[in-house]
């Protein structure tokens, strides 16, 4: 279907610096809400 | 330093694939912006019809046409298929035409992955439309009431439309996180030899940044609704003050992600009008580094101040005073960025087409809605405008300038580069105009219903407040039927007829930039040998 637009190294690269944003991503989901959680308790008078 | 060495094989040198599977299998970024595009133009339809049905109602006070059930599931869905369903999606229609045509690339980085993004929306429409009509079929529970915010505990209430809502967001997420991925690689790896950073056109650098904004942001909602969903079913308490849990939790969480996603809508919008503004003035951008700074600046205070939506839970007076600075300091940058805009303007040779039509328009609205904003981050005062309609209107006024318009404004200026013919302008301008008086009529007299106490999101008015409802009501029958008149121009630039003019490779005299050397509209495949430059 596809034209070889990328030689193997650029692939690579691509398809690396990929897999880091979406760790990236995957990690913001599963600190914030732990994150919040404490730092609602820390500010304590933050929320209420 | 990124390099782009093309191994280019002739052998499978091909025009585009014909049929269904042109469009399910591609891997074209030209071909998946037009989804995109095409996929937002039915959004803004569905949810237009929403707002419009919302307005009819509040054309008088008391209830005539729907029940007060069927008015929050219109205001609830109107939000999230305006911004997730229409004005998301063209934005990102607009990066995948543009971006590698820009930077001379020869697709995005990561084209499998592109058609994911893309494929995973029209799941998540059916997915969101399916929350909006569950409750009308037996046993679908209640409708969904919560406004676009879901704030429990009413989110942990409402019957399974809230479910279907909770997931559709969850695949929105991991499209537009997909999406923001694609870009980044493709801005970073993809450039052309001799294109640095600093000389990436403007639409880039504020795709750029957006896209980082989105994985930021969108994975902390992600994290929201998922706790709202164990809440729901598996016996959490997250948000349930009566099993230690908060509420205010999950105003911190949406409002997280929230305030960066207007951001998230306005930038792309910038950057249409970083260019559509230096080739209908015919002088370059002004200040294109301050114009970076300030988008970083934006996008950094941006992620910080999110609780100027929540001054009303009773926050300490040290927080709720950071969130007030906070928030108006945001003003210097982005009046920078309006400046800049003047600054190009200015003794230019200027004319005015329908996309520069949109980009004035949208400097004295913006800013307007700007002023709202600054109103409303001073804390005494928010207290009184809060959930008022003045906010409605404050939103308005950035919003549908600052994203909607931006967007307008980009598929005039490129639509004759994607179709080779060029839209008819006098049908351009006079959409212009009955859309920008429409818009006005519509959402100005809403200013003087918030100052004067009339709540937002309620079906029911008191008659004191009449007359600008009425006004308001009539303007959004002519701004929302005037969107008839921009499918008509789409539609018929097109299919080119005989009485429009053809575009060459440069639809505009002052363009400037890659997307313009390349043919109207282009090959299939572009920049297949990366250009250089200078
Ligand atoms: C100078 C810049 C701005 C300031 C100071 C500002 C301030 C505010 C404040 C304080 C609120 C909360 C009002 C309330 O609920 O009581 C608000 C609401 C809102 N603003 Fe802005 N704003 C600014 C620019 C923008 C921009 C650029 C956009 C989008 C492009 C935007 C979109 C919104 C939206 C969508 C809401 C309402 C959200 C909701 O409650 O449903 N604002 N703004
Ligand atoms: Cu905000």
């Amino acid at each position: 279907m596809r034209i070889e637009t990328q030689n193997s190294e650029l692939r690579r690269k691509n398809i690396r610096l990929a897999w880091i944003l979406g760790g990236l991503a995957l990690f913001f989901m599963l600190t914030s809400f732990p994150f919040w959680m404490n730092l609602l308790n820390v500010a304590g008078n933050l929320s209420r | 330093m990124s390099t782009t060495t093309m191994t280019h094989d002739e052998a499978h040198h091909h025009g585009a694939p014909t049929g269904w599977k042109r469009w399910l299998y591609s891997t074209n970024h030209k071909d998946i912006g037009t989804l995109y595009l095409l996929f937002a133009l039915v959004m803004l339809f569905l949810g237009g019809a929403s707002a419009m049905m919302i307005r009819a109602e509040l054309f008088m006070p008391g209830i005539q046409l729907i029940d007060p059930d069927l008015y929050n599931n219109l205001v609830t869905n109107h939000a999230l298929l305006m911004i997730f369903g229409a004005v998301m999606p063209a934005a990102a229609g607009l990066a995948n035409w543009m971006i590698p045509l820009m930077i001379g690339a020869p697709d995005m980085a990561l084209p499998r992955m592109n058609n994911l993004s893309f494929w995973i929306l029209p799941a998540a429409a059916t997915m969101l439309i399916l929350s909006f009509v569950v409750p009308f079929f037996p046993g679908g529970g209640t409708q969904i009431n919560t406004g676009w915010t879901i704030y429990p505990p009413l989110s942990v209430q409402v019957g399974m439309s809230m479910d279907f809502l909770i997931f559709a967001i969850h695949l929105l997420g991991v499209s537009s996180v997909l999406a923001s991925i694609n870009i980044i690689v493709t801005l970073l790896n993809m450039r052309a030899p001799g294109m640095t950073l600093m000389k990436m056109p403007m639409f880039c650098w504020t795709w750029l940044v957006t896209a980082f904004l989105l994985i930021l942001v969108v994975p902390v909602l992600a994290g929201g609704v998922t706790m709202l969903l164990f809440d729901r079913h598996f016996g959490t308490s997250f948000f349930d003050a009566a099993g230690g849990g908060d509420p205010v939790l999950f105003q911190h969480l949406f409002w997280f992600f929230g305030h960066p996603e207007v951001y998230i809508l306005l930038l792309p919008s910038i950057g249409v009008l970083s260019h559509v503004i230096p080739t209908f003035a015919r002088k370059p951008l002004f200040g294109y580094r301050s114009m970076v700074g300030a988008m970083l600046a934006v996008a950094t205070i941006g992620m910080v101040v999110w609780a100027h939506h929540q001054y009303t839970i009773g926050m300490s007076l040290g927080a709720v005073t950071y969130f007030m600075v906070g928030t108006i300091l945001i003003s210097i940058p982005v009046g920078l960025m309006v400046f800049n805009f003047i600054a190009t303007m200015w003794r230019g040779a200027m004319t005015f087409e329908t996309p520069m039509l949109f980009a004035v328009g949208i400097i004295l609205m913006f800013t307007f809605g700007g002023l709202s904003g600054v109103m409303l981050a001073v804390v005494p005062a928010d207290m009184q405008y809060h959930d008022s309609m003045f906010v409605v209107a404050h939103f308005h006024y950035v919003l549908m300038p600052g994203a909607v318009f931006g967007l307008f404004a980009g598929v005039f200026y490129w639509l004759p580069k994607w179709t080779g013919n060029m839209y008819d302008e006098r049908l351009g301008k006079l959409f212009f105009w009955i859309n920008v008086i429409g818009f006005n009529i519509t959402f100005f007299p809403q200013h003087f219903l918030g100052l004067a106490g009339m709540p937002r999101r309620i079906i029911d008015y008191n008659v004191m407040f009449t007359e600008f409802n009425v006004l308001s009501s009539i303007g959004a029958m002519i701004f929302g039927l005037s969107h008839l008149l921009f499918l008509y121009i789409v539609i018929q630039t097109i299919r080119g007829g005989k009485s429009l003019k053809r575009s060459g490779a440069k639809s505009w005299e002052g363009a400037k930039g890659l997307e313009w050397e390349v043919d109207s509209p282009p090959a299939f495949h572009t920049w297949e040998t990366a250009p250089q430059i200078k």
